[in-house]
């Protein structure tokens, strides 16, 4: 009888560290080692952990992820800055409160094949690879938080209509820079 | 009796009649007097506000943006600047040419807590800017956030007056890393404001240190003379710490409202370890500015009461007798009090919970104190 409530002891024991185990882990941003497209395309979110630039467009693409997720689109946040861990990407999360996966981008691979330089800055790919869209979220950096532009979730209701993207290709509106080499940076007046 | 009763009943049948024939013009002039009053008080200019704001400018060139480099490695510069909690007199010329620069620099906020800021002029909170009511600033802020690449990636950075009158649009516009912003305001109101970087997210540029104080003194100068005056800045940090020691700005704190640090000048505690200075019989003048973001602050000294507060610092703005000022965030206020005799005035913000956090300093009064410049 005694061993028997032992053994029910430690099956509880180990049930309940489990399901903690679980539950913390559910609540922790994963990290993905690959980017894998969803049925209709993903997104590539270049982000930085210190940039105050993304979060305007915090709702806009909890908003997005939420409607397109089960449209086949598939959303990963990426760092490519000098410098970024995965302590700083989760200091990211906990701050913005995304749940999509995240991908360092380490050795900047992302960041050169796309071009990305700023940060917050998209990229839809199809579920070849191809680019679709590159551009800024949208523009609420510039009004205060108002969005005259929703750049990213046009560019998605096209992708998902099985539309061409009406403006395929919008220039980065400010953010911060991607930092990948610490002795150059590029400096000029844009608008 | 029932004859002067007669005659008084005559007499006021009389008055009744007279009544009658002015009454209606005179209640339409006392009306319209009342009326005039009235309008004269609430909503029209009383005769001290026409006379302090006759010469009010409003509007002033485009702002120029440019990629001119500063001349020099100072971080600001101008003789209308100071680093709080000195207030430097105001300059005596009309125009007050100002720079003050946005760098990214580690910050000790105590012996052990570093952290990462983005700053006006390299200080946290920024340089106090003195001038006075009816000058005109120019001022010119280069973005230096491209020159510390290691610390935080360079970033869009602006500065928002709260003390000038301006197109936001143009004059508050984000200045790109390596850029240069100049442009002109003049300073309408007397008063104690706030300007901070306004480039999204705000809150983020705020916990990161971007907050500093503006006294527009009154064109008339204020109705007392001081002995002593100090600024002080109230600001809450919200921080959480890295694996490798380091802090970083916690934006989920903050919107929480759960301070790491709330603190006079940048640094909590600062003035109880190296506290302000003054003499017995002194009057002293602080400039106290409520920076937040957050929290409200209910500015006291222990061991006096003001006898003169100027909300937002204007002296129209007049209360005596206070024991406590309340400022909501990025509310200022000009507080006066005389230094009763030797000994140690602790200043709060009397919500305790900020004590805790650092919202507490001292002015040690002592009759072999240097007197003030």
């Amino acid at each position: 009888m005694l061993v028997k409530k032992f053994w029910l002891a430690w099956v509880a024991i180990l049930l309940t560290f489990s399901l903690v185990t679980i539950s913390l882990a559910k609540d922790k941003p994963q990290r993905a080692k690959s980017i894998v497209s969803g049925s209709r395309g993903a997104v590539l979110l270049f982000v930085a952990s210190l940039c105050p630039c993304t979060d305007a467009h915090r709702v806009m693409v909890d908003n997005l992820v939420e409607q397109t997720g089960p449209k086949g689109i598939k959303f990963y946040a990426v760092f490519s800055n000098l410098g970024e861990t995965e302590e700083r990407a989760e200091y990211f999360y906990r701050n913005i409160g995304w749940k999509m996966p995240y991908y360092l981008d380490s050795d900047g691979a992302l960041a050169s094949k796309y071009k990305a330089t700023r940060t917050p800055q998209t990229v839809a790919l199809s579920p070849q690879g191809k680019v679709l869209f590159t551009g800024p979220i949208d523009d609420a950096n510039l009004y205060q938080g108002r969005v005259e532009h929703a750049y990213l979730q046009d560019a998605l209701a096209d992708i998902i209509a099985g539309k061409p993207v009406r403006a395929p290709e919008v220039p980065p509106l400010g953010g911060c820079w991607i930092v990948r080499d610490t002795t150059t940076v590029p400096c000029r007046l844009e608008k | 009796m029932k004859k002067t009763s007669k005659q008084g009943v005559a007499v006021s049948n009389k008055f009744e009649s007279l009544l009658k024939l002015l009454g209606l013009p005179v209640c339409i002039l006392f009306l319209l007097l009342s009326a005039g009053l009235f309008i004269n008080d609430c909503g029209g200019e009383s005769k001290s506000e026409s006379l302090s704001l006759k010469d009010a400018v409003y509007g002033s060139p485009k702002a120029e943006l440019s990629m001119e480099k500063p001349a020099s490695d100072e971080l600001f510069s101008g003789p209308a600047l100071s680093v709080a909690p000195e207030v430097n007199p105001v300059p005596n010329t009309k125009v007050h040419e100002v720079r003050i620069d946005v760098t990214h620099s580690e910050v000790q906020v105590d012996s052990i807590v570093k952290f990462t800021a983005w700053a006006f002029g390299g200080t946290l909170p920024g340089p106090v800017l003195h001038v006075r009511q009816g000058d005109k600033v120019i001022f010119t802020m280069t973005n230096r956030s491209d020159q510390t690449i290691k610390l935080s990636p360079p970033m869009p950075h602006s500065i928002d007056f709260h003390a000038a009158m301006v197109n936001p649009a143009d004059k508050y516009q984000q200045v790109i890393p390596g850029g240069t912003i100049k442009f002109e305001w003049n300073a309408n109101y007397p008063g104690v404001f706030m300007y901070h970087c306004g480039t999204p997210a705000i809150l983020q540029h705020m916990i990161y240190g971007m907050v500093g104080m503006t006294i527009v003194e009154p064109k008339e100068g204020y109705p007392t003379k001081v002995d002593r005056e100090y600024a002080l800045v109230q600001s809450e940090l919200y921080l959480t710490k890295m694996k490798d020691g380091t802090y970083l700005a916690d934006m989920e704190a903050a919107r929480q409202k759960r301070a790491t640090y709330v603190t006079f000048n940048g640094k909590p505690a600062q003035y109880v370890k190296n506290p302000l200075k003054a003499k017995p019989g002194e009057r002293v003048r602080l400039y106290v500015l409520n920076a937040g973001p957050n929290g409200t602050s209910s500015f006291h000294v222990v061991g006096t009461l003001f006898d003169r507060v100027w909300m937002d610092g204007s002296p129209q703005n007049e209360m005596r007798g206070m024991q406590t000022v309340l400022l909501g965030s990025s509310n200022g206020a000009i507080v006066e009090f005389v230094v009763p005799e030797a000994g140690t005035y602790t200043f709060v913000d009397h919500e305790f919970a900020d004590v805790e956090l650092g919202a507490v300093g001292q002015i040690v009064a002592k009759p072999d104190e240097i007197a003030s410049k």
